[in-house]
This record gives structure tokens, C-alpha cells and sequence, in this order.
């Protein structure tokens, strides 16, 4: 089905830019996204998004739910968005991730840029997580941090948000 | 089921299958994969690929390596999955199976077995991880309980006391055409059913009414939860007196597999039992578990008495120690009428080596949602400040 030909809700769009901004969905996301099971059905029927392997996130088993290459192409083309890439092997980092995302109001969540864009736009940086501009209109750096990640590595993050951002909302993964 | 069992088990083609499908039955069977299947399929139709590979070394009658017996579990896999036997899947990065419908059928014997395994309910509920501690249970110990042994042990009870009855010119009356009638139903709603059907005033049955109104649902409530029996129970006698009433003297061993419920789970768990067996009808449970603890009886045979005790399975940790206490508290705490005889055991079953190395199980529902928690409060403030100044 081309991009162009795709009818979404209102509910399918946020589900989909959800995916495309922290990398998946996971059931325990429903309420907070105020989606249907039916909504996830039907994304997945228009062959934007797939479920993957079972993981666990923080001790609890779910089957999250990532971009189609198909879902990948509708985010870029219709909304920008560069999607951000899942990684398996750090769940409970882009869990908390999608949480902080996902506590953003409506607006907030629209000015919300991924790590991925962030790559494009400063190539030669250690990036953060994700950035967004709140209503005061102040730019937020939002970084996720675990206890694999060397001090010079930190240091590098918080040098970013220093030079590019106003504030930060910095989040240890490992203390919950 | 008994891990020794399954050396020498027949298998044949399932009832009712596809008749193009045959050979692929045949082909399994020949192969010697059966028993496998069936052991997956007895502990809730998945296991890690780890698991099944200890597994094959336990079959295997020729000493190899591991990569040897590793070696088998992959020709065994890309056999089975050709025939449409088992899904292979991952959580994180472990590979587990997942028993398809001719699997299952081959277990059951009945292609039109109502007995599915679905990834979906899997990760719904704690099914997965009680299947993995199942399996894990039954090579650390050598058997497992199964579904069947919890309505099974009830019919077997019942046409003892029915036998007892015979022998002894069934002085007390008891309507035995009732019970004959009960030990012909193949499924225990039935059978609770006919005996919910006929009143006392109208039906003489003695302690099969409360085998089959107060203990089957019980043990209906205690299946659904998971939970199973095993098939020795702890204490079983059934005693005729002179009037010709039967008494029965029974203390079932109640198994669970301990997966990510936490410790108030058990809380209530242990309350939900102590309830259950005191309010069974006719069960006099006073000074039950003294005689059980000095004499190895239950006591003055006149009365019917019937308790159980617990038999706990779950990960190594600290927490699993902790749950069997809760599940004791009624034997500790519950005066002259506990009806729990003995104090719950605790079983290790090592299932942490099987899942992703930086996840161990001492996690559970209460952690998970204590996390959750915690992270919300902490985002919310973060969040919530940026946009306060």
C-alpha cells in the first residue's frame, strides 16, 4: 500500500510516531497513548508496524512493537520523524525512554526531535536520547543513562545538552 | 509425570488426524522426538532450547559432549519445525519452543484435543515462566505434576469409598447408583454437577458431597490459579464404622510453581486455603495437625478430616524462602484447627541460567509494579519542573 494512498486516525498517527520517536509499543503503553487493542491490530494490518521477539522490560515479559521498513517510510515522509532505533539489548533504557515520552503533553510530544535526527543535525556529537521544546518554549535534552555507560561517555552527553539545550531531564535506567 | 516413564512410553498416531498428515506422526515417532514433545507438553507446552538439550542428555544412553547433545537438540528442532511441529522463538536473545497443534495432539492423543498453546495467553499471564519452572522441575527432580492428577485423585478416592461401601452391605444407605454415576463422568464438572443436582434430603452421598462440592471446586479455583496436586498425596485413609458411614482422612499435597507473584500473593494464597479446607463440610480439623505432627494420623477415625500442606517450586533466591513462610503462616498461626498438617516445602529450581543474563527472577509482579511507580513519581517531577519555572 503506498504511503500517500494510507488513511490513519487520529489514534493510529500517535501510535505510529510513538514507534518512529522511541523506537516500540508495549500493552502497558495502551492506556497512557489512549489506544485500543483495535488500533494496534489495524497498524498492523496496514503492514506499518510488526511485533517482535518477547523481551523483558524491568522483569515483566512483553512483545513490543516496531516500524515495518514500509511504517519506517510513512514516519519519515509524512511526519519527519527519523525513526529511532529499538535496541534490544538496553529494553529498560528505551522503556524509560518512551515513559518520559509519553508523560509529555500532546503539544510537547509534536516538538519531541529522536536521537536519531539529532544524529543528522549534529553529526559529530554525542547526542542525547531525545530533545523537545516545552510550552515556555524552553529545549529539554532528555537522556537515559545506565550503568554501562563510561563517565567519558556521560560527560560527552552532558556536554551536548549544555551547548544545545536549556534544560535536561537526565534518568538512571538501573535505579528503578 | 515421571521423566523415567517416558523411556519407554509407546506413542501411536493420534485420533482424528488429517490422513495426508500421517507420515509426518510416523516420522516423529520413529525418530524418537515423541517423548520429548511430550515432556514439553506436560509442563505447559514451552521450554528454553537449554532446557530441552539437559533433556536429551538425560535420554541420550551414549555419553557426549555438550556440544554433542546440543548438536542432536538442533537436527531434532529443524526436523520438527519442517513438520510443522514447533515454533522456535526468542526472548531477548534465548531460544525457546513452542509446541504447535500436532504437538499437542501427539501428546493428547486426539488431534481434536481442545488443548492449545498460545503465544499470546503466554505473555498474558505468567504461563511462560510456569511452563520454563515446570520443566526446569521436572529434570532437577525427575516428575512433574500434571493437570490430570488434580480431578483424578478425587475419582480414584471415590470408587474406594464406593468399593468400601460394597464390601460392607452398605448399612448406612448411601444412594451408590449416585456415586456409581459420578465415577462414570469423564469430566469433573459433571460430576459436580449430579451431586449439585440431588440435595441431601434427597440423596444420601456422606463425604463424596463434600469431595465433589466442597474440595472439587476448590481444587477448580486452586487449577485455574496454576496450581496443581501431586499424585501421592501426603495422609489418605478411608475408614468404615460400624453404622456403616465412611470417613475419609486426607491431606492432598497442593504443588505451585512460584513465577513472578509476590509475597502478598502468597498472603492471601495461604488465606484462601486455610479457608477453603476448615469450611469443607463435615471436616473436623480440630487438634489435626498435633496428631499429624506426634502420630503421622489424623487422628479419632469417627470424623471425616481432611488438610492439606504445600509443596513450593520456584527460582533460587531469597524470595522464594520468604514466599513458602507466608504459605506456612496458617501452620504456625492457626491455633488447634489449622487445617494445614505440615509446613510448606520450598523447592529449587534453578530457571535464572535460561533467561538473559541480566535479568534473574527474583523480579516479579509487586517489583514490576514498585518500579513503575517509582519511575512515574520521578518523571512526572522532572517533567513537571520544566515546565513549573
Amino acid at each position: 500500500m503506498r504511503n500517500n494512498q494510507l488513511n490513519l486516525g487520529k489514534k493510529e498517527e500517535n501510535l505510529i510516531k510513538l514507534i518512529g520517536r522511541c523506537g516500540f509499543f508495549v500493552d502497558d503503553f495502551k492506556s497512557k497513548l489512549g489506544v485500543s487493542k483495535h488500533v494496534v491490530a489495524s497498524c498492523l494490518k496496514k503492514d506499518l508496524i510488526y511485533k517482535e521477539n518477547a523481551m523483558f522490560f524491568y522483569s515483566k515479559i512483553m512483545i513490543p512493537y516496531c516500524l515495518t521498513n514500509t511504517g519506517k517510510s510513512y514516519v519519515k515522509d509524512k511526519y519527519f520523524i527519523s525513526p529511532y532505533r529499538f535496541k534490544p539489548s538496553q529494553t529498560n533504557h528505551d522503556f524509560v525512554l518512551s515513559n518520559i515520552y509519553l508523560s509529555l503533553s500532546e503539544e510537547e510530544r509534536e516538538e519531541w526531535i529522536s536521537e536519531t535526527s539529532l544524529m543528522s543535525l549534529y553529526p559529530n556529537e554525542k547526542v542525547t536520547d531525545g530533545m523537545y521544546r516545552n510550552k515556555n518554549g524552553d529545549v529539554i535534552g532528555v537522556e537515559v543513562i545506565t550503568s554501562s555507560y563510561s563517565d567519558f561517555y556521560i560527560e560527552s552527553k552532558m556536554s551536548f545538552i549544555e551547548r544545545y539545550c536549556d534544560r535536561s531531564i537526565i534518568i538512571d535506567s538501573d535505579k528503578y | 509425570m515421571e521423566l523415567l516413564n517416558l523411556v519407554s512410553k509407546d506413542y501411536v498416531v493420534p485420533l482424528n488426524i488429517p490422513k495426508s498428515t500421517a507420515y509426518k506422526y510416523q516420522q516423529v515417532i520413529s525418530r524418537g522426538y515423541a517423548k520429548y514433545l511430550d515432556a514439553i507438553f506436560a509442563c505447559g507446552g514451552v521450554c528454553m532450547l537449554n532446557q530441552l538439550i539437559d533433556l536429551i542428555e538425560y535420554f541420550e544412553i551414549k555419553k557426549l559432549t555438550y556440544a554433542g547433545y546440543a548438536k542432536r537438540a538442533r537436527v531434532m528442532l529443524t526436523k520438527l519445525e519442517e513438520l510443522g511441529f514447533v515454533e522456535i522463538e526468542y526472548l531477548n536473545r534465548n531460544k525457546y519452543i513452542i509446541l504447535k497443534h500436532p504437538a499437542v495432539a501427539l501428546s493428547d492423543g486426539d488431534y481434536k484435543t481442545h488443548r492449545r498453546v498460545s503465544v499470546k495467553d503466554l505473555f498474558r499471564s505468567d504461563k511462560f515462566m510456569c511452563s520454563i519452572t515446570k520443566f526446569q522441575s521436572l529434570l532437577d527432580y525427575g516428575y512433574v505434576s500434571e493437570y490430570e492428577n488434580v480431578f483424578k485423585q478425587l475419582y480414584s478416592i471415590t470408587g474406594s469409598i464406593l468399593e468400601l461401601i460394597n464390601e460392607n452391605g452398605n448399612l448406612f444407605g448411601y444412594d451408590v447408583d449416585v456415586i456409581h454415576d459420578i465415577l462414570n463422568t469423564t469430566n469433573y464438572m459433571d460430576a459436580i454437577s449430579i451431586v449439585e443436582d440431588l440435595p441431601g434430603h434427597k440423596c444420601k452421598l456422606g463425604i463424596v458431597r463434600s469431595i465433589w462440592v466442597d474440595i472439587a471446586k476448590m481444587y477448580r479455583k486452586l487449577y485455574l490459579k496454576g496450581c496443581l496436586i501431586r499424585k501421592e498425596p501426603l495422609h489418605l485413609s478411608i475408614n468404615i464404622q460400624s453404622d456403616g458411614h465412611v470417613t475419609l482422612h486426607y491431606v492432598p499435597v497442593i504443588v505451585i510453581y512460584d513465577t513472578f507473584k509476590g509475597l502478598d500473593y502468597y498472603v492471601k494464597q495461604d488465606s484462601f486455603l486455610s479457608e477453603g479446607f476448615f469450611g469443607i463440610n463435615t471436616n473436623n480439623t480440630l487438634g489435626m495437625k498435633d496428631d499429624y505432627q506426634k502420630k503421622g494420623k489424623l487422628g479419632y477415625e469417627h470424623f471425616s478430616r481432611i488438610g492439606y500442606t504445600i509443596s513450593l517450586f520456584g527460582p533460587s533466591n531469597s524470595m522464594l524462602k520468604l514466599k513458602a513462610k507466608a504459605l506456612s503462616e496458617t501452620y504456625h498461626n492457626g491455633g488447634i484447627h489449622s487445617p494445614m498438617v505440615k509446613q510448606c516445602e520450598y523447592n529449587e529450581v534453578d530457571v535464572d541460567k535460561y533467561i538473559n543474563h541480566s535479568y534473574t527472577t527474583e523480579g516479579n509482579d509487586e517489583m514490576y509494579n514498585e518500579s513503575m511507580n517509582k519511575l512515574k513519581v520521578a518523571i512526572d517531577e522532572m517533567v513537571g519542573g520544566m515546565n513549573g519555572a
